[in-house]
């Protein structure tokens, strides 16, 4: 192309490219937004989001194939057994280490722990990262005598 | 004393007081700045003169062109402040001679000049008066004018050229 | 009403204040300068608002939503009351005089150039007869000011991008200077008022749409050099945050930094406006007899639009590339234009 071609072809393009341009953004500027309005409105997580545990505790059997299985260990399991009777006393879940992988409700038999849609358990202290699953419960001392508290 | 002559007055101090400034200022750039307080003077005074649109290309040229070229030079050169100068040499002589020559030069001027002193301001609208004499008493000197200022751009990108070929070889 | 400096001294006038006679002129002048100033500095702030909602919607998002109910619009008095509150810092080496004086410089450079600028034909503060000559030549103080400031302020970035700010203004300013030059010749005036007067009878009267076209490439390039010279994307380079910090004024905070903000987002509307008066028809509607403020709000406020929206669309350009559109693409089809158009209108004359 001779220069002269070259100057007036890039003196057109330069216009067309940005006429170009701004048709896109024209369009983006009637387009939805995808802003989620956060703390005002709580975003709906999907079905299978990977949030904070679901524990189910009167279906827990206390076998601690979940703690077994965190590649992690951040599960802390705390069982009375008396005979058929299953006291859960413990459930802990240490959020500073849980990486969500969803392994621990895998194996589970009873089918007792999910993941769960809530995700906003942020703290300002180690300890309120780990979260108490279990009710709290009073035990008496032969009960204590005989709980198994283990992580792995 | 009229509002136009209270004004003249402080105009005049202004146009005077920057052009003294800039001749003490040891800060280049400062005595650029105290340089637009004179010009600035100097539109003011053809405003009061109802000379608009020459204030206007007052304002135009030399704040917006000349100051900001030299504003442009200083940045360029980093020239920040200015030494004082040799005491006793003949460059001080020498100076003083051209200035105080110049001096006389323009008082004699001045003072064999007579001064149209009307009293009586003109209308409103010199535009179309100074645009008639532009391009048909003057033309032949405003036409001469644009094509030297057009031969020294023309010059100024031919030396520009030059020299870059020179370096690139 | 008139305009505005003749109507504030009869007016005032008509109070009986106690006021000697000769002070009259000097109170009106000042009243019509905080008018003006007042009236900047409301449209700056809508015009902030505007920017960054509109930034939002073209980027898909929101812009502000909290300030003042559901659209964000207190926002820019939040922000005003935040820059008025902040500390003001000067740096240890700045030139502490031109450190100072620069802000100034660039608000008073864009408030003169409004006292000669109509909003409508009743509406103006002063009709100078040189009207917009005036406003190109008082928006050069503003570009002096930035400069000012980059040197002031000691500091590599600001000196960098004031240096590009100088570079850029002369590139642009011939190009807006040809482009103004179209108009003027056709109405045979400097008088803005009469330019627009000479532009009323409907949209085919407008300058843009007169044949031979001529005049909608000037629009074009006055609109172009228009955005190269208030530094708005894509022509941003003196304040180019990605390289330079925040270019001129890196070192300001504070209302000093609110100042150079308030002289951009004002002159933007002095440029829009005034590229609606000169080609657009100013005050005249559509259909010929229609004339008001509301047509030409109407039409400087498409072209503000246009502005954002071409800033939230297009990536900053080179300092050469700048200065090669300046100098090698708008100041030639301008010169082609002044030519065409001088010559359309002397056969047009006979």
């Amino acid at each position: 192309m001779s220069p002269v071609k070259t100057y007036f072809s890039d003196v057109f393009m330069g216009l067309w490219t940005a006429m170009v341009g701004m048709s896109i953004t024209l369009k983006y500027l009637f387009s939805k937004p995808v802003t989620e309005m956060y703390p005002d409105v709580k975003p709906k997580t999907p079905t299978r989001y990977r949030g904070l545990h679901v524990f189910e505790e009167e279906k827990c059997i206390g076998c601690y194939v979940c703690a077994k299985a965190c590649p992690v260990d951040c599960i802390e399991i705390g069982v009375v057994r008396k005979g058929k009777e299953i006291k859960i006393t413990k459930f802990d879940i240490d959020y500073q280490k849980c990486m969500f992988c969803d392994l621990c409700c895998e194996p589970c038999p009873a089918h007792c722990i999910h993941m769960g849609p809530e995700f906003e358990r942020a703290s300002f202290t180690r300890s309120g990262t780990i979260l108490q699953f279990a009710t709290p419960k009073e035990l008496s001392e032969d009960e204590k005598k005989i709980e198994k508290v283990a992580r792995k | 004393m009229s509002a136009e002559r209270v004004a003249f007055y402080i105009i005049s101090a202004l146009i005077l007081g920057g052009a003294v400034a800039v001749l003490f200022s040891r800060i280049v750039i400062r005595a650029v700045v105290y340089l637009l307080v004179s010009l600035f003077g100097v539109a003011a005074l053809y405003i009061l003169l109802r000379a608009d649109f020459l204030a206007a290309v007052q304002v135009l040229v030399y704040i917006g062109g000349i100051t900001v070229l030299m504003v442009f030079g200083v940045m360029l050169t980093g020239a920040g402040r200015l030494d004082a100068p040799p005491s006793g040499s003949w460059k001080a002589f020498y100076a003083g001679v051209s200035s105080l020559a110049l001096l006389a030069l323009l008082g004699i001027v001045v003072g064999r000049t007579t001064w149209p002193t009307g009293g009586i301001l003109p209308e409103e609208g010199s535009t179309s008066i100074l645009g008639e004499l532009f391009l048909r008493q003057h033309v032949m000197a405003f036409e001469v004018a644009s094509v030297l200022l057009l031969v020294v751009l023309v010059g100024v990108a031919l030396f520009i050229r030059l020299g870059r070929r020179k370096v690139a070889v | 009403m008139n305009e505005l400096a003749r109507f504030l001294p009869t007016f005032l006038e008509g109070f009986n204040l106690s006021l000697p006679q000769n002070l009259v002129p000097v109170v009106a002048m000042f009243l019509c300068g905080s008018i003006v100033a007042a009236a900047m500095g409301l449209s700056a702030a809508v015009l902030v608002w505007a920017e960054r909602k509109l930034a939002g919607h073209f980027q898909c998002r929101l812009g502000p939503v909290y300030v003042g109910g559901k659209f964000g619009w207190l926002q820019s008095i939040a922000d005003g009351i935040k820059l008025f509150l902040k500390e003001d810092i000067i740096p240890t080496d700045a030139d502490r005089p031109l450190f100072r004086l620069a802000p100034y410089l660039a608000v008073i450079g864009v408030l003169a150039a409004f006292v000669a600028f109509p909003i409508s034909e009743h509406l103006l503060v002063a009709d100078l007869n040189i009207g917009i000559f005036f406003i190109l030549a008082v928006l050069t103080v503003e570009v002096f000011g930035v400069i000012l400031a980059g040197w002031a302020s000691n500091n590599k970035w600001s000196l960098l991008g004031a240096m590009r700010a100088a570079a850029q203004m002369v590139s642009s300013e011939i190009p807006m200077g040809l482009a103004i030059l179209l108009p003027v010749m056709t109405a045979e005036s400097l008088s803005l008022k009469t330019i627009v007067a000479d532009q009323s009878g409907g949209i085919l009267k407008w300058y843009v749409f007169q044949p031979p076209f001529f005049m909608a490439v000037a629009f074009l390039i006055f609109f172009v050099a228009g955005l190269a010279s208030l530094k708005r994307s894509p022509f941003d380079l003196p304040e180019a945050e990605s390289e330079l910090t925040a270019g001129f004024h890196t070192e300001y905070s504070g209302m000093r930094f609110s100042f150079f903000f308030m002289a951009e987002y004002a002159g933007m509307l002095l440029v829009s406006g005034l590229a609606a008066l000169l080609y657009l028809g100013g005050w005249h509607g559509i259909l010929p007899g229609q004339s008001g403020v509301e047509w030409f709000l109407l039409k400087t406020s498409f072209l503000l639009f246009v502005m954002i929206w071409i800033r939230w669309t297009l990536p900053r350009l080179r300092i050469d590339q700048v200065v090669y559109v300046g100098w090698k693409v708008m100041t030639p089809f301008a010169l082609v234009c002044v030519l065409g158009q001088a010559a359309a209108v002397h056969f047009r004359g006979g």
